[in-house]
């Protein structure tokens, strides 16, 4: 019975084959894009139709399909999501995309964006207040604010006729609610879940191809690649070399990251973004041998048990003043036992004045630079951090 | 006589827990080497000695003061308003003050800068309960003296804690997640956010509220039969009904101001110790409730901090989970 469905549809794409741009899905074959570090992603090419499938990060199967296929092809897959390439009208939920869209020079493409509050580029700002009567941002193209990611805007969404809306999954997530009834391909980002900083920033060739713009975004990773390699191996210059040419070797620093939130400390992982940061930097972490690539929930004592001594202490802050010891022993009296806090070695990066979760994702070498400088002393002096500022005493 | 026994055995259980809450916490520190640190001998590592000094001593000095603090009040107002499902959380001093730490975590973004004063982090937070219960309680004690009836001033208190929760369901979604986020915290409730610096101001407040909730023993006694009889005695119902919302208002100030919203136990603890007691008399059912109180806050703390990867458990959660059972077994066994 099998067999005999299957003659009859090879006999169907025989007939089928005539008519330009009509492709099988069951017998897709193409030329698979070679990804180095990505994990969660494969894309594979023909002629007409790239078809790109997602893996699920959270689970066994596939999390989405999707086809790339240009606007005048005719096409209809048996499963998996239809998106018409290059984007020219898509609405971007988050900030690291609008900023690689920036990056790769293709943020004409953004006809909205969602969480607009949270976005510190001044470009999207400018032309979300998009002024028809002004003449200075004459050739610029306005951008519509949909509202809050978790709760968006539905009906600016559909009146802006987008073409696709990029937004970043959630295990569980239970669906995306009206989103998913507008016909708009979602594309489901979910970089972030790839356990290595490479591997997240390898899928701006999917956004390349999404966005018409595949040879830049090929060159900007190869350039990303290249630098963080580069930072890996061997970090800055050497300061002097001593003794036959030989790097000085300082005792490799510490760290310790994150805060108590409420009653609970969550510290990075070992095989997490920033565990895998540490590592990859030449710091010393007290979880490094721990499996987990999201973070642990741990109470203060743990931490302070085995942490204590961390050299430097790195976590993310948001607030409109600048950072002070004793506003942080305000927060909780414990802190003071730390060593770092005791010495001031405390680094921090608010992420309401720098763009750092606009460019974590995507330049993940100019985040690895950052963790060399601080877990290398000697080298603070000469190199300026992008992110962490030092805490005021 | 049920009442003889009792109060060793909860003076016992007393001791033996706060003991167990120095000596277990998610880092393993061997009893021996605790009790080295209690009595200030030897050597000890560093970060030991202040996980005990600092860390788990307040915590258990909090927690027994906390549980007695809410165990109390929710015994003044189970009295005082006839009504056995009131608590402490029932008359909204609590929404207040979740309002207010709303207000300020959210809204001001956890710091309060005015010219006169400057508050960040705890102290802000801590400031915010405080003034949010007062003002609340002050809204009841105006609303006592001119309502009569019980039910009656219990819905108002209801009807404040619902306009809280509306006003702070309306702040969160204007919010950032982080803000969120540490409301949400905020609202799990700890013992531990109290460091010893703070310990001496905490003691104070409690102290100073169970004080006067003591003094206010035996015209509750002569309530216990009806406000019409404690009348015909020669109290002033009304006076002692806004005498005895001042005091709730300045316990529940001051829990909720250093701990959090702390759920459960000024509900279910008087019922523990009426049902251990077997006795209605204030005299012996206050420092019972206050010993049941400080027990189960003890406990509480204790569960929170045995699981073995670390994770501390919230506070709010083990509360009912730890109390509720306990309550229903006890009907049961009657």
């Amino acid at each position: 019975m099998k067999k005999f469905l299957v003659l009859w549809f090879v006999l169907l794409m025989f007939l089928a084959g005539c008519r330009q741009g009509r492709v099988a899905t069951t017998a897709f074959q193409g030329d698979t894009l070679r990804l180095k570090y990505a994990e969660n992603i494969v894309i594979v090419r023909d002629s007409a139709v790239t078809k790109v499938e997602l893996r699920n990060p959270w689970g066994e199967g596939v999390l989405q399909t999707y086809w790339l296929v240009s606007k005048e092809a005719d096409f209809s897959p048996s499963e998996g999501t239809v998106v018409r390439v290059p984007l020219q009208r898509s609405v971007v939920f988050s900030t690291a995309h609008a900023s690689l869209l920036l990056m790769l020079d293709a943020d004409d493409a953004i006809a909205g964006v969602a969480d607009l509050k949270y976005m510190l580029l001044p470009e999207i700002h400018r032309r979300v207040n998009f002024d028809e009567f002004s003449t200075q941002n004459a050739s610029e193209k306005p951008i519509v604010d949909c509202g809050d990611a978790m709760s968006p805007d539905i009906e600016k969404i559909v009146e802006l006729n987008a073409d696709a809306i990029l937004l970043s999954p959630f295990e569980n997530s239970g669906g995306y609610g009206q989103l998913e009834k507008l016909g708009v391909p979602l594309i489901e980002c979910a970089e972030y879940m790839e356990t290595s900083a490479l591997g997240r920033a390898e899928w701006m060739r999917f956004y390349g191809l999404l966005f018409g713009c595949e040879q830049r975004a090929d060159s900007l990773f190869a350039e990303v690649e290249r630098e963080y390699l580069r930072m890996k191996e061997g970090p800055l210059p050497p300061p002097s070399p001593k003794g036959e040419g030989a790097v000085s070797r300082e005792k490799q620093k510490s760290i310790l990251t994150e805060r108590l939130t409420g009653g609970t400390w969550y510290v990075a992982g070992g095989r997490s973004s920033v565990g895998r940061l540490i590592a990859d930097a030449g710091g010393d972490y007290a979880w490094a041998d721990d499996a987990h690539s999201g973070s642990l929930p741990l109470s203060f004592e743990t931490v302070l048990d085995k942490a204590g001594d961390a050299d430097i202490w790195i976590f993310n802050y948001t607030g409109a003043m600048p950072l002070t010891r004793t506003m942080l022993a305000a927060e909780h009296h414990g802190y003071r036992a730390f060593k770092a806090f005791r010495e001031g070695e405390i680094y921090y990066v608010n992420s309401l004045q720098v763009p750092y979760f606009e460019e974590a994702s995507f330049r993940p070498d100019w985040l690895l630079r950052d963790y060399v400088i601080l877990l290398h002393p000697s080298k603070r002096n000469d190199e300026k951090l992008r992110y962490f500022q030092k805490i005021n005493p | 006589m049920n009442s003889k026994p009792l109060f060793p055995s909860l003076l016992t259980a007393l001791v033996l827990l706060f003991l167990l809450n120095l000596f277990v916490g998610s880092v393993e520190i061997p009893i021996s080497e605790v009790i080295d640190i209690l009595l200030g001998r030897g050597e000890s590592k560093e970060s030991w000695r202040f996980i005990v000094v600092e860390s788990r001593l307040p915590q258990a000095i909090t927690a027994t003061l906390c549980g007695a603090a809410l165990a109390v009040c929710g015994l003044l107002l189970q009295t005082a308003f006839h009504n056995p499902l009131a608590g402490p959380g029932i008359f909204g001093i609590t929404s207040g003050a979740s309002l207010a730490v709303a207000l300020v975590m959210l809204l001001l973004g956890g710091s309060i800068a005015t010219e006169i004063l400057h508050l960040t982090g705890f102290m802000a937070i801590l400031a915010a309960a405080f003034v949010g219960a007062m003002a609340v309680t002050a809204v009841l004690y105006f609303f006592s003296r001119l309502v009569h009836n019980h039910v009656m001033l219990l819905i108002i208190g209801i009807m404040v804690g619902y306009l809280s929760s509306s006003a702070v369901t309306l702040l969160s979604s204007l919010a950032t997640e982080e803000g969120v986020r540490s409301y949400v915290m905020w609202g799990m409730g700890t013992f531990g956010a109290v460091s010893l610096r703070h310990l001496p101001l905490f003691a104070i407040g409690i102290i100073v509220g169970i004080g006067l909730a003591v003094v206010l023993v035996k015209p509750l006694n002569a309530m216990l039969l009806g406000d019409h009889y404690a009348q015909n005695l020669g109290i002033d119902t009304r006076r002692v009904r806004n005498r005895l919302l001042l005091t709730t208002g300045l316990l529940c100030a001051v829990t909720t101001a250093f701990c959090g919203p702390i759920a459960f136990i000024g509900l279910a603890v008087p019922h523990l110790a009426r049902l251990l007691l077997r006795r209605a008399n204030h005299r012996l059912l206050m420092p019972a409730t206050l010993l049941v109180g400080a027990v189960v806050a003890l406990a509480c703390n204790l569960i929170c901090s045995l699981p073995s990867s670390g994770v501390r458990l919230p506070l709010n959660a083990v509360t009912p989970f730890f109390g509720a059972p306990v309550i229903i077994y006890m009907i049961l066994k009657r």
